[in-house]
């Protein structure tokens, strides 16, 4: 119990002090450091949206794109923001199903991160195909006069539906988690338009203790049904490729491989968005050192599963005797794109090893930096499986060089001022913190909760 | 004793979870029913001082659930062999292992659309005809509503009960 | 806003123009039409590229329009007899040979080369759409080279002169009129006329109808001349046979009968005389028992025709040779001799040749020994091989054939090269046999070849010739610097050109003329063959046909005949029918081609005296860097140079398109330390110039080379884009010239050029891919070396392999197709057939670079054995139509389909553009369209499509469809005939073939039903040669390939 005291939450802090240090942010005029981050990431959104623009009225021609590499950059970015998605729904479902406490202080950031990255994610499928007007729709099984429908043995299909339901759910999810804070929101608002819009949106919330006996039942069904949820997204997503035929794509190690590796990039995410979010709002009582070991772990964990992936690819390969497959890997470390192969191996796997130390685990700038490498590593460890394994396949007369042009780089950068977007905007509006669970977890802590020790 | 409709009821109000729980077993040792508790974060064990029932969002989840995974592979089928049977890749019309990630995705979609509807329902909200009874609630403090009795008498109860503050609310909408 | 409507308005925009009139409410709104034509402000994709002139080039004139529409109606009016059009009919009154949606087909005669092949044009409503050539034609018998498919492309090129020109030759030009000229050109000549004035024609190869007419014309002044010239054209062939046989001529060459083929540089299956024909009858020789010829031909006694080849660089002939040597240009002399050496010596020779015997031979041939000469070129084991080879000549004496020249190979040594080659075929005692020597039309009368045109400059620079016309050739590109020089010192030039090119830029008139599709004409390809060449559509632009000019100018002396048709109809009464039979005119027209009995090949003896042309050995000669100029199959002279199809035709050898290459052996690149495209200078005494590198297996280690028909300086948007200038490297000896042998320097610029190659990978990487074995182990196990895994090949045939799930049943015709890698000698053609059937667009050089080259059917070309003695491998790729095509399940629209006639479909209007597809198929057959090609084809280029084929639009896939149009037209035409099987018309076997088969000179490509146990497809693909591509994968593509087999002597392969 008293254990548990200086874990969670620092500095003797109450519910009261909680909602006003939460609220602070949300209740007064955003801060010059806020500004500065909202405009630079319009900005970059706007630069993406420019060459996007340009690039549908040109075609798919502006890309680094060739008749070898089908797919580049977009697909890379498309997995890479899924995969980001995964931590939030983790550590909001999982850890909650497992009784995780010390998840309270971090949940909200990591889900609303989830639904922004999952917003950001979906932005790729669609504009990188040739006729993006159409594919908006008929990649859905709409009826239509002409009685078309879609092809449900085609993963890109199964992605619509995983990455759908997937959004939806972690919204759903999401919102009902903020029910009761939005209406804290409410009762404090002095402003009537604060008050009335809080008032709608907490959906007239009086935390009566019928309503939180359904509230707890649902809460936990969604988690319940969020933990294979989250396992099948990135399972699926990796089916686009083990699907395939393509030497290098064609694994069945993927969905794991996968779905570790999405883990992985999320938790290095919410890190690197932690540790700005708690030293800009002054959140470091409830987003304290012991939640951030406790993710160090986790990605220490995580990385070494990825790079367990990556050994047990290469034995496969040379243990299915296919000359092609075995070519496809060696090519993949030692071919033209080596360099990106061994970056990825460097910041997934390297780096994260230092966290074996707990000094290194709670030295915040140290855990900046390597999530920020974390984040790099994964972005390459889907390059490299997209492009290097496309680049040289069977027929040794189309074996091609990629290289990304500016048009790729640049709507690349705008999926990020995106996705910034609307991250900013969340902490400026909603509550970064979940107060009514923490404020359950404080409640424990005085020990005035021996009723509520589960 | 004649029941005012004007007002909702009264309202004692609380410190901390243990005080309440202890009032809220009086109150039912006393017979009442007709009264509510409020919280800022749900209490555990409070339903049982309370003596609530389980929540159903469970079976509706579960029939919900077992509707999209069936009718997610009625689809399926129906599209790829009945309507628009086509030879693709060699493939029978009917490649049921291709069609299970969607039928997944569809079971677990209507499930949890339907337990998010669900708390609606059971929780009835949104209701506009009901706003806040005290903004304290929401942060720290615990409360007691007593309905169906006269205001006088209400109040009595929750002091001896242990209520820090006593008072009628009016019944009140959102705006 | 939608792609697709935008493209409906464009094709129906392109179907107006073409005078296809359907409906007269199209042709009620010609105004309307003109908006409708896309503006191409918006298209700006295509910086930097060939393709730029399409912003330029103004939108279709409405009088252009109007001529075209007449044109089109003309043609449907009148068929293809050549009238002038007055007025326009619509459609309500349909002329009765013309039914809307079904094609005409006219023979003519392909204007390409020289060669003068039969062709067959296919007209939609009047408008030329395919060149395909003539089954009924005995030189190229229904075949056609990968320049005479592409030429339809030559007739819609808006850079064409579409009016005469006249003005000063400082370039400034004005736009004539005909009227204007002639009055002005006619008093010029009368002036000459009266005052002895000298007058020069010059012009290419002429049929005898048009030399006459010339020769007519001259007579009017008191010195005239006509000069023939075709630049690659070996005119040391006809002198030596004058020196060896007394009879100057170009002799037919019977491959067909010959099972030796020694080739010494020339490369006749690719550009030298008629490669089309010499393909043929080459290829008929290398087929393999099957179950086509007969099933008691078996593997054991197989038989096939050895090809020997020492060329200095890699051409199509070499690749496909079953023994190659790279040899330095002008060694070729040398080699011949030693193999006369050893021939001589042999006791082998027939007592017939009185040759052998003289004394002069011995002397001269004394220093040739195998030994010497071998190790003088440089050829390991080389005296080995000759002895073979020697040996091997006498053994099929009378059925072998040694061939040299082409230009790679032209060098000082050309006249006594040719003599050499004479005295080996008449020691072997071929002449007669593999060589027919015609006694008929010799050359004697004729001026022709450089001889010729050097003593035509020498004449100008004397300032001894008045007027020069120049036609059908271009001495300004192909004669630099001295031709030019010499044009200054003519008082009038007038040059008759489709193009303003190089020689009319100094011409005083450039009149216009038309497209060989366009006008009359004939051919006489050999001795008592004729062919005749007719207009399928009327002029496009305001042209007239050189001999029309002649004519108008030689008006009053003979008024005889009124136009150049009918000089020809009398022509042809008089001198090739002999007989007034009407029929006789209406039959050629039919089949296009008109065979008299041929003088008898009179038996020709070889004459010693050509032997003192023969210097005794002397030692070696340069031993530095010699440089070797050779033709490409798609540039060949540079006449194409402004035809997007061929500047994007890969090079066989080397897989480069739009550029020329300075090509240099692995080794000497490692010597030099250069890679592939470094630019380097390379430099004679007289000339230099900057090429790309690029590093060529199978060249001699002191060799390097370099295409000719590149860096044109005035023909058009897309030729004077490409390449570089190898002409002026010519070196000019009296009066003949040499492209090869010069000795050169190379320098190292800093520079780097990147050439766009289409295949940047040429070895197999032991991939069960692609299969090649020699003819000893064929005879042992027809199916050797064939990688399959045992699980996906049935043990018996029939038997049916395991399957996860039940296979679909295809109950009617399931299309399949063979490809005999034996035949394919990966000339290019079936790959520019199928651009132009199926409207495949070329996407410049850039975007080839950026390996996004449209072609749905390419030759992938793989290397094997070492860099100094390639083996090499030609494989026609092109959609598999996989039974279990993995990119069908990919799709996520359902856009790639299968069909009930194992025909793997692309729906272009259901198609997103996912790409997934096209990374899920092995064989990366299948193009985006990463841009809006079509926009590209402007004003007349849209003529050109066949509207049978839908354009493609902007991000959609596409790729082979087995011709499915063709399928289709069959299967209705077969319905008709009421021959029908469930459902569907029943298309007999060879009833219809894809465009691929159809142009293939060697027959490699055979199309049909895979469910007819007696097709020839399924024969074929039950041989024990045939394999599929990626077996392992199991993807159960309809596409069998037939094992390589080379005929190398085993002890030395």
């Amino acid at each position: 119990m008293m254990r548990m005291h200086e874990i969670l939450i620092a500095g003797g802090k109450n519910a009261a002090d909680l909602d006003e240090d939460v609220a602070r942010p949300v209740e007064r005029f955003p801060t010059r450091i806020w500004w500065a981050c909202f405009l630079s990431a319009v900005a970059a959104f706007g630069l993406g949206a420019l060459l996007a623009t340009d690039m549908f009225q040109r075609g798919l021609g502006v890309l680094g794109l060739n008749i070898t590499n089908g797919w580049g950059v977009f697909i890379v970015n498309f997995v890479f923001w899924v995969g980001i998605g995964h931590a939030g729904t983790l550590i909001s479902a999982i850890l909650y199903l497992f009784r995780q406490r010390w998840r309270t202080g971090i949940n909200r950031t990591a889900e609303a991160m989830t639904i922004f990255a999952v917003m950001t994610a979906l932005l790729f499928p669609v504009i990188h195909t040739g006729r993006p007007w159409y594919a908006i729709f008929w990649l859905i099984p709409y009826p239509n006069e002409r009685s078309l429908w879609v092809n449900f043995r085609s993963p890109l299909i199964w992605d619509v539906f995983a990455v759908g339901t997937y959004f939806t759910i972690s919204l759903v999810f999401w919102f009902t988690g903020l029910i009761p804070d939005l209406a804290s929101l409410r009762d404090r608002a002095k402003h009537p338009l604060r008050k009335a819009v809080y008032t709608v949106l907490s959906l007239g919330w009086r935390g009566s203790s019928r309503n939180w006996l359904h509230y707890e039942t649902a809460y936990l069904i969604l988690a319940g049904l969020s933990t294979p949820l989250v396992l099948s997204v990135h399972s699926v997503v990796s089916f686009d490729f083990a699907v395939s035929s393509v030497p290098g794509w064609h694994t069945t190690i993927f969905p794991p491989y996968f779905v570790a590796g999405a883990i992985f990039s999320g938790f290095a995410m919410v890190v690197t968005l932690l540790v700005i979010t708690r030293e800009v709002f002054g959140l470091k009582d409830y987003i304290t050192l012991n939640h951030l070991e406790k993710m160090n772990k986790i990605m220490l964990a995580t990385g070494m599963m990825v790079g367990y992936a990556y050994a047990c690819e290469f034995f496969i390969a040379w243990y299915s005797g296919n000359a092609i497959e075995r070519f496809a890997l060696t090519n993949r470390a030692f071919g033209p794109y080596a360099w990106a192969y061994w970056i990825m191996v460097a910041c997934n796997v390297a780096v994260p090893q230092i966290f074996w130390f707990k000094r290194a685990r709670r030295n915040i700038p140290l855990m900046f930096i390597v999530s920020l490498f974390v984040n790099i590593g994964m972005w390459f460890e889907r390059f490299v499986i997209v492009v290097t394994s496309l680049h040289r396949d069977f027929l040794p007369s189309s074996w091609r060089y990629y290289v990304p042009t500016f048009y790729d780089w640049g709507i690349t950068l705008g999926s990020f001022g995106w996705f910034f977007i609307w991250f900013l905007l969340f902490v400026r509006f909603l509550p970064v913190i979940a107060m009514s669970e923490v404020k359950a977890v404080i409640a424990e802590e005085k020990g005035d909760g021996h009723v509520a020790v589960a | 004793m004649s029941r005012s409709h004007k007002e909702e009821g009264v309202l004692g109000l609380f410190d901390d979870p243990v005080r309440l729980i202890e009032a809220v077993r009086k109150l039912r040792s006393l017979g009442l029913t007709e009264f509510e508790v409020f919280s800022p974060y749900a209490i555990e064990g409070i339903e049982k001082a309370q003596g609530l029932k389980r929540s159903l969002i469970p079976f509706v989840a579960l029939v919900f659930a077992a509707l999209g995974c069936t009718l997610g592979f009625y689809f399926e089928y129906w599209t790829s062999v009945v309507d628009w049977p086509l030879n693709v890749g060699g493939k029978p019309y009917n490649s049921w292992p291709a069609f299970v990630p969607v039928m997944f995705e569809l079971t677990v979609l209507a499930g949890g659309l339907a337990t998010f509807a669900a708390l609606l329902l059971f929780a009835r909200l949104p209701n506009t005809s009901r706003s806040a009874l005290d903004p304290s609630i929401t942060r720290d403090r615990f409360a007691i509503l007593v309905a169906g009795m006269n205001p006088e008498d209400a109040s009595n109860l929750l002091t001896t009960i242990g209520a820090r503050e006593v008072r009628a609310i009016e019944p009140r909408g959102w705006f | 806003m939608n792609e697709d409507t935008k493209l409906k308005d464009h094709v129906e925009a392109r179907e107006a123009v073409s005078g296809l009139i359907q409906h007269w409410q199209h042709w009620r709104g010609i105004e309307d039409f003109e908006s409708k034509v896309p503006s191409d402000e918006k298209v700006t994709e295509f910086d930097q590229n060939p393709f730029d002139w399409i912003r330029d080039s103004t939108e279709m004139a409405r009088r252009e329009f109007l001529t075209i529409m007449g044109a089109g109606v003309a043609m449907a009016t009148f068929g293809c007899a050549r009238r002038p059009v007055h007025k326009i009919i619509p459609y309500v009154i349909k002329p009765e040979e013309v039914t809307p949606g079904i094609a005409n087909w006219y023979a003519t005669t392909c204007g390409g080369c020289s060669a003068g092949c039969g062709a067959l044009v296919k007209t939609r409503e009047g408008r030329p759409i395919k060149v395909e050539g003539n089954p009924k034609h005995p030189l190229n018998r229904g075949a056609l080279c990968a320049r005479g498919q592409s030429s339809i492309f030559d007739l819609y090129d808006p850079d064409r002169l579409k009016a005469p020109l006249a003005g000063s030759r400082t370039g400034k030009r004005r736009q004539t009129t005909w009227a204007e000229a002639d009055e002005a050109i006619q008093k010029r000549f009368k002036e000459l006329a009266a005052k002895k004035g000298r007058v020069r024609v010059l012009s290419g190869r002429q049929g005898p109808a048009s030399r006459r007419l010339v020769s007519e014309f001259l007579s009017i002044f008191s010195d005239g001349e006509h000069v023939e010239y075709e630049p690659l054209f070996d005119d040391e062939i006809i002198e030596a046979r004058r020196l060896c046989f007394g009879h100057p001529s170009i002799p037919r060459y019977r491959f067909d009968r010959a099972e030796l083929v020694i080739s010494l540089g020339a490369d006749f299956l690719g550009t030298w005389l008629s490669p089309v024909e010499f393909a043929r009858d080459w290829a008929g020789g290398r087929k393999l028992p099957n179950a086509l010829n007969g099933p008691n031909a078996l593997p054991v006694k197989a038989t096939m025709t050895k090809l020997i080849s020492f060329e200095p660089t890699l051409t199509v002939t070499g690749s496909n040779a079953d023994e190659r040597f790279a040899i330095r240009p002008g060694d070729e002399l040398k080699i011949a001799l030693a193999l006369a050496h050893e021939v001589v010596a042999s006791a082998g020779i027939r007592s017939g040749s009185s040759i052998s015997k003289s004394e002069t031979l011995v002397n001269v041939l004394r220093g040739y020994t195998p030994a010497s000469v071998a190790k003088e070129i440089g050829i390991t084991n080389g005296d080995l091989a000759l002895r073979r080879f020697a040996s091997a000549l006498v053994r099929s004496s009378g059925r072998s054939l040694i061939i040299g020249g082409g230009p790679q190979s032209q060098t000082s040594h050309s006249l006594a090269l040719q003599i050499a080659v004479n005295l080996l075929n008449s020691l072997l005692g071929n002449e007669g046999v593999t060589i027919e020597s015609d006694a008929g039309a010799g050359f004697a009368d004729r001026k022709i070849g450089f001889s010729a045109v050097a003593k035509l400059i020498a004449e100008m620079n004397a300032g001894s010739v008045d007027a020069l016309i120049v036609h059908g050739t271009n001495p300004g590109y192909t004669i630099p610097r001295l031709f030019e020089d010499a044009l200054k010192k003519v008082p009038l030039v007038i040059v008759m050109s489709e193009y303003e090119n190089e020689t009319s830029r100094h011409a005083d008139y450039v009149l216009a003329t038309p497209h060989s599709l366009e006008s009359w004409g004939e051919a006489e390809p050999r001795p008592g063959l004729r062919s005749i060449q007719q207009p399928v559509i009327a002029p496009i632009h305001s042209t007239r046909a050189f001999e029309d000019s002649i004519l108008l100018w030689t008006e009053g002396k003979r008024p005889k005949a009124s136009t150049w048709y009918d000089y020809l109809r009398t022509f042809w009464r008089n001198d090739v029918f002999k007989s007034d039979r009407e029929s006789f005119w209406e039959e050629t027209l039919r089949t296009g081609v008109f065979e008299s009995t041929p003088a008898p090949a009179k038996r020709v003896e070889f004459r010693n005296s050509a032997l003192d042309r023969l210097g005794p050995y002397a030692g070696t000669g340069n031993s530095g860097l010699v440089f070797s100029a050779y033709a490409k199959v798609s540039m060949y002279d540079g006449r194409g140079a402004n035809n997007v199809l061929l500047q994007e035709l890969p090079e066989p050898t080397s897989a480069i398109t739009w550029d020329n290459s300075l090509n240099v052996a692995p080794s000497l690149a490692k010597k030099l330390g250069v890679s592939e495209n470094d630019v380097l200078e390379l430099s004679t005494p007289d000339h230099a110039a900057e090429l790309p590198v690029h590093i060529q297996p199978g060249l001699h280690p002191s060799v390097v080379s370099a295409a000719l028909g590149y860096g044109r300086r005035s023909v058009g948007k897309i030729g004077d884009s490409a390449g570089v200038d190898i002409y002026p490297f010519m070196t000019v000896k009296g009066s003949s010239r040499f492209y090869s042998g010069q000795s050169v320097q190379l320098r190292k610029t800093g520079k780097i050029y990147r050439l766009a190659s289409t295949q940047w990978h040429a070895v197999a990487e032991k991939r069960p891919i692609i299969n090649d074995i020699t003819l000893a182990q064929y005879r042992k196990n027809p199916a050797a070396s064939i990688h399959t895994e045992p699980e996906l090949r049935p043990a018996r045939p029939g038997q049916k392999l395991p399957t996860l799930w039940p296979e679909h049943v295809y109950q009617g015709q399931r299309w399949g197709m063979a490809i005999d890698l034996n035949s394919c000698i990966g000339c290019g053609s079936c790959v520019i057939a199928c651009q132009v059937e199926n409207n495949v667009p070329a996407v410049g050089r850039e975007l080839v670079r950026n390996s996004r080259e449209m072609h749905w059917l390419r030759i992938d070309r793989y290397f094997s054995g070492t860099p100094e003695r390639p083996d090499v491998l030609f494989q026609p790729m092109l959609c598999q139509h996989c039974g279990n095509a993995p990119c069908e399940p990919v799709c996520p629209v359902l856009a790639s389909v299968h069909n009930d006639e194992g025909l793997n479909l692309q729906v272009y209007n259901r198609c997103v553009g996912t790409r997934y597809c096209e990374n899920n198929c092995p064989y990366k057959v299948r193009r985006f369209n990463f841009f809006d090609y079509w926009k590209s084809y402007k004003t007349t280029m849209n003529l050109a499509w066949n509207p049978d084929v839908t354009v493609r639009s902007r991000g959609v896939m596409e790729k082979c469809t087995f011709c499915v149009h063709r399928i289709k037209g069959a299967q209705d035409q077969a319905k008709d005939k009421g021959k029908v099987k469930n459902g569907k018309g029943y298309v007999e076997d060879g009833a219809m073939k894809t465009a691929c088969e159809q142009t293939c000179p060697t027959d490699a490509i055979v199309f049909g039903d895979l469910n007819d146990p007696d097709s020839r497809v399924s024969k074929l693909s039950r041989d024990p040669r045939a394999f599929r591509v990626l077996e392992l994968q199991n993807t159960q593509p309809s596409i069998s390939y037939l094992t390589k087999v080379r005929n190398k002597d085993d002890a030395h392969a």
